[in-house]
Formats: C-alpha cells, structure tokens, sequence
C-alpha cells in the first residue's frame, strides 16, 4: 500500500473513532449537533482562572502574562482528562486489568501498530469531556483493543495471566 | 560511581537543599493546622517535658480530635532549643531530611544495582518533583517518615543491615502510614531474599532491634485504644456508604467484601491516576483552577509509563522487589478515606521517582538527540512550578493555613492588654474554627504550663490572659483594656459597635481582611 494510502486509511480511521467517541460520550447527539454544555469549553471556570491570572500576575509585563495564561491550557485539561480516564478502576471495569497484558503484546507483535493513532484521538475526544461514564467512552475503542487482545493472547504466560484474571474479577465482583 | 558522577550528585543535592530551605518562612505562608500542633508540642516538651494536654513525653500526641506520631515533635525541640519558637524553626528538620532524601535514594539506587547514571537521574528527578519540595517545606511527619523509609532500603541494599533496621524503627516512629507499609516490605524483603538474609546474623540482630524499636508505639496503640483513633476513624470501612452495606444483615458476605474491595480499588485507582499525578495533583491554587501543577512534572508523565516496562533491564537481580514497593507503597493511601491527600500518598514519591528515571535512562539512551529539548521543556516547566510555588501559592492559600494568627501574637507582644478575647472562627461567613490557642502560645512565648493547665467552661477556653469562644456581640459585655479579636464576618453590631474601635485589620496576603482587632474607644 502506498504511503498516501496509509495516511489517508489512517486519517479515515482516526475521524471515525473520534466522531464515534463524541457520540458516544453524548458530546455529539443524534442530530449532529454538539452539546457543548458536555464539554471542557463550557466549563467557567477556565475562563475566569485565565483573566484572573492575567491580572495577577504582576511580576511579569502584561504582553507575557497572556502569553503565560491563556487558552493553552485548555490542551492542557484535555491531557488530563483523557489520561484520568485511563486509571485503573475504569481500565477494570472496561476490559479487566490483566487484559493490558495481552493487548500489550498483540501491540507489540501486531503489523498494524498505526492503529494506535486512532486510539489516541478517541482519548482527545474522551479528553474533550467534562465527565464520561467508561464504559459507553471506551465503546468506540474496543474494536482496536480486541484486535490487538486477540493478537496478543497466544503470546501470554498462562499461569500469570490466569492468576491475574482471578485477581481482576475479584475486583470486579 | 566514578569521581565526576559523585560531584554531579552532590551538586543536585546542594540544588535540592537549596530550593527545600529558599523561603520555609513564608512558603507555605503561614503554619498549618498541623504543623502548630507539632510545633507547640515540640516548645512544651523542651520546657516542660509534657506536651498540651500535659502527658508526660508521650508515645502519640493528641491533636485536634486524632492523635500524631511522636518522632516529629521530639525532633522539634532540638531545632527549638536552637532557633526558638519560629517558621524556621519547626519546618527546618523537614527540609533537611527532605533534601538528605535525595541522597538516601541515589544510594538506594546503587545499591539496588541501578548504577550511577541511573542514581544520578533519580535523585535530579526527586530533587526537582513539585510534590516532594512542597512537603519538605513544611512540617510534615509524612516527610520524615519518608527519609528514614529511604535510608533503611538503602541502608539494606547496601548490607548495613542492623543500621537499615534502625531506620525502619524510626519510620514507624514518624508517621501512620509506616505502621502499614514498613511491615509489608521488611515481610518482601525477607521472602525475596530469604537464601541471604535467614542465615545471617545481623538480620536477625536487626530484627530484634527492630521490634525493640516498635515495641513502645505498638504497647501504647494496644493499651490506649485512644492512640489507635486515626486508624479507627479514617479507614474506608467508616465510610457511611460503605458502613450502611456492612451493617445490613441483608447482604451477603460476599457481596459486602466486593463493596470494600471495590471501594479500594476505586480509591487506589485514584492516587495512581497519571492526570492527579502529573497535571493537577498539587493544590498550589484553588479547586478548579486549570493552572495547577501535578505532583510530578508533566512533561515527565510519558516517561513514567516507558519506566513501568524496563524496570526489570536496569534492575536484573533487584526488580522483584521494586515491583513489590511499586504496588505497595499507594495500599496504605488506599484504604483510608478521601482519595487525593498526597501527603498521605508521599511514601509513593520515591519509587514513582525511580520508574520515571529508568523511563528517561531508557529512553534517552535509544534517542540522544533529544535530551536537550527534554532538559529545555522541563526547566521551563519546573520556572513555572517555581512562580506557582513561590508567588501565587501564597497568596492564594492563606487562609487554608490559618493565615493570621502569628500577625495577631505580633499585634498582642507589642501592646499591654490585661486581656485578650479571641473568636476562634474564620473564613467566609466563619465556616471554619482555628486553633487560636496554639499559634498565640507558640509565637507569644506564654508558659506552656499556662496552656496545660487551661480551664474550659461553657464561657470558653481560658489560660494567661486569653480567652478563646465564639463571640456573640449581643451577649459579651464590652471591658476597657481588653483586645477583642473577631473574623471579618463579625464585625462589632448593636451596642458594642458604639464603645469599640478598630485598631488594627489583618489582611491575607491576597489582600482581604481576615480579621478585625478592637478595643474600647
């Protein structure tokens, strides 16, 4: 396949996942409208931190001071946003904690590790939210984690893995 | 380690010592809840040798409703022996312990086969962590507590095995969260290397020293059930949610062990959450501003997950072990109630340092080209830390440190009332009660045995020539020669609004008025 063919599959593909993680998040309604109300960009309290800041802080010229405190911070609450939702307690609850472990070697091993771009925008959309339940945010993703689980799991140590399932499940109980 | 790795590590310590110590008098800006309660028992056992309550060299003190680890405070007095009643005073062991962390874990790190490179990147990553500057600038058991856990690994590592037991014994002395984890990792130790350690000698000298060591702090919890009170009221199981399952005799065992557990994992899953970690976990600013810092640096956070992988390359022999601390050291956090007290969590800096430095040992040994970039972006990022830290913070958390109180003792030092009646109350619409009785004790310099002989009625606290209650200017009767201190939100009303004055106003270092000082006109 040609280069411009994989990047135009790759941009195909990541457009996807992230309409379908907006959707799903409910950023996104039925009717192609965006909520905005659901979004980080609603949130009133980025705004205020920004101004108040500018003003603030006297002990740089004002030029500097908004270039300091200004909309960047906004990438800044997406960052976080989608890396809280990777915690533990929803990684569990989505796919079973030990599953990170087949996927992770069904990544390593897999030819199609550009897959992982995708996942990365459903993350910016996740990140785009104030509030996501995990399990309807991660159901765009999952198709790509099941690719590479299904890759990954001849590969596992079975006493490990079987040892973690127990362990996840307790917890899930 | 060759010759210029140990000056290159000796200046990072002399650069974590320096940022640890800049400023300790008025960042955080003024001393906590906490740290009065240290610092005025650390005075009265110099003077005294009892602490507020009058408990003669006690095993855990007693403080507001719970009860402290004692090391802390019996360090204390040797620092108030030397500089007084003071900031400085009280906050300096925690700094100096904090930055000789910094050298405990490069000398954990070589001894745990890391090398010097690695000891070296470790101990710049813990030297410039926000989370672990912020806690050795301030009073703090958990902060102590770290220093002597670090050097009793490293002290192990590097087979001074009796010297490592020691300090194990000693962390158990400083703070809660060692009653816990200490045990976990000594029972680790002894299963990972129990070919080495059960035939040798000065392990079970260890041992013994260490259970020696422990011994009065686990006698006083059995006998006094009062000592075990921070445990018995801060675990996840007093949860109401949670205790409302475990009472209901309609369901089942199982299913309340899966709500506990559950719980724990939530709670857990929390303190390990890479966004608390590395983008909002460090309250410098109010809830909710999207400026704050993580405990760590961000631009670090990539690192740490490339770290969780290779732990075992650079640690062949030792990496059981460091998973072991890794996964243990968030348990204790874990099962207490709340889920973002990063003091609580403070035992996880040093193995969360560790990953993040084998991540960059990793990473930049494949990819060279960039650590200038990556050296670059970080000093931007820990300037940005420092204006946060040291101009913002302050100005913005006064009032969750009391802030006020130290200015009012300097107000009452310089003037010659026959009384003083202080509102304990503060903040907006005085939501909150202070413990005006400490810092006016402390910074005044009163007698500690005027304080541990206070009498409490039902008109309030009195000792010297203070009283401390909540002032109803309906019902006080207004005398001459008497300071009457209240929080702004209650200003003199009625009558007494027409016999008193303001003398003086004390503002926050945002600028509002915190409280009002009147007297008769």
């Amino acid at each position: 396949m040609g280069l411009t063919l994989r990047i135009i599959r790759i941009i195909l593909c990541s457009f996807m996942v992230f309409i379908a993680c907006l959707f799903f998040t409910g950023v996104l309604n039925s009717n192609l409208g965006i909520d905005r109300v659901k979004t980080i960009f609603d949130d009133p309290n980025i705004p205020d931190s920004i101004s108040k800041h500018q003003a603030d802080a006297r002990y740089v010229p004002y030029t500097l001071r908004k270039i300091i405190f200004n909309q960047w911070v906004y990438s800044l609450s997406i960052v976080k946003n989608a890396l809280n939702f990777l915690n533990i307690y929803n990684l569990n609850k989505i796919l079973l904690i030990i599953n990170l472990y087949p996927i992770y070697l069904g990544f390593l091993k897999s030819k199609n590790k550009w897959l992982l771009v995708p996942v990365l925008f459903g993350l910016l959309a996740i990140g785009i939210n104030k509030m996501v339940d995990a399990r309807s945010a991660s159901l765009a993703l999952l198709p790509i984690l099941f690719y590479y689980y299904a890759g990954g799991i001849k590969f596992v140590d079975r006493k490990i893995y079987l040892t973690g399932l127990g362990i996840s499940l307790l917890f899930l109980i | 380690m060759n010759k210029n790795q140990k000056i290159v590590g000796i200046l990072i310590f002399c650069l974590g010592m320096l940022i640890r110590i800049y400023g300790i008098s008025w960042v955080p800006p003024h001393l906590s809840n906490d740290e009065i309660s240290i610092a005025y028992d650390s005075y009265s056992i110099l003077h005294t040798g009892k602490d507020e309550h009058g408990n003669s060299m006690p095993i855990s003190f007693q403080s507001h409703g719970t009860y402290k680890a004692p090391l802390y405070a019996y360090i204390g007095t040797i620092s108030n022996y030397f500089l007084g009643n003071s900031e400085i005073s009280i906050r300096l062991p925690s700094a100096l312990l904090g930055s000789i962390t910094i050298l405990s874990l490069g000398w954990l790190i070589l001894g745990l086969g890391g090398g010097g490179t690695l000891a070296l990147v470790t101990m710049t990553v813990l030297a410039f962590t926000p989370w672990h500057i912020y806690t050795s600038h301030m009073a703090l058991e958990a902060n102590i507590a770290l220093f002597f856990l670090i050097t009793g690994l490293a002290c192990f590592f590097n087979k001074k095995i009796i010297i490592s037991f020691l300090s194990f014994g000693l962390s158990i002395w400083a703070y809660h969260s060692e009653w816990v984890l200490v045990p976990i990792l000594i029972c680790a130790l002894t299963l990972i290397y129990k070919k080495y350690l059960l035939l040798n000698k000065s392990f079970w000298i260890g041992l013994l020293l260490f259970f020696a060591i422990v011994f009065p702090i686990a006698k006083d919890a059995y006998i006094q059930r009062n000592s075990t009170a921070r445990a018995n009221t801060e675990i996840i199981i007093k949860d109401p949610g949670i205790a409302k399952v475990l009472k209901n005799p309609n369901v089942n065992m199982i299913s309340k062990a899966g709500v506990v557990l559950d719980s724990f994992l939530n709670n857990y899953s929390n303190y390990n959450k890479l966004g608390y970690l590395f983008f909002d976990g460090l309250r410098l600013l109010p809830k909710g501003d999207p400026f704050t810092m993580g405990l760590f640096l961000a631009p670090l956070f990539p690192f740490f997950i490339v770290g969780l992988f290779c732990i075992k390359k650079y640690f062949e022999k030792n990496y059981l072990f460091i998973y072991v601390w890794i996964i243990s050291s968030p348990v204790v956090s874990a099962i207490t109630l709340g889920s973002d007290n990063f003091v609580r969590n403070l035992v996880c800096v040093a193995p969360y340092c560790l990953v993040i430095a084998c991540g960059l040992v990793y990473f930049f040994n494949k990819y060279k080209k960039y650590i200038r970039l990556f050296i670059f972006i970080n000093l931007v990022w820990f300037g940005y830390f420092l204006i946060l830290y040291f101009y913002h913070f302050p100005r913005e958390s006064g009032e969750g440190f009391q802030y006020g109180y130290k200015q009012i003792a300097e107000v009452i030092e310089n003037s010659n009332y026959k009384k003083v009646v202080v509102d304990p109350r503060f903040g907006p619409v005085n939501i909150y009660a202070g413990v005006p009785h400490l810092y006016l004790s402390y910074f005044i310099k009163v007698n500690p045995l005027e304080l541990i002989n206070r009498k409490n009625t039902e008109d309030g606290m009195f000792f010297d020539k203070y009283q401390i209650k909540d002032i109803n200017w309906g019902l006080i009767e207004i005398e001459k020669d008497v300071l009457y201190v209240v929080p702004v939100d209650n200003k003199a009303d009625g009558e007494a609004q027409k016999v008193l004055k303001i003398i003086r106003e004390i503002k926050l270092p945002n600028g509002h008025v915190e409280f009002l000082l009147y007297t008769h006109i």
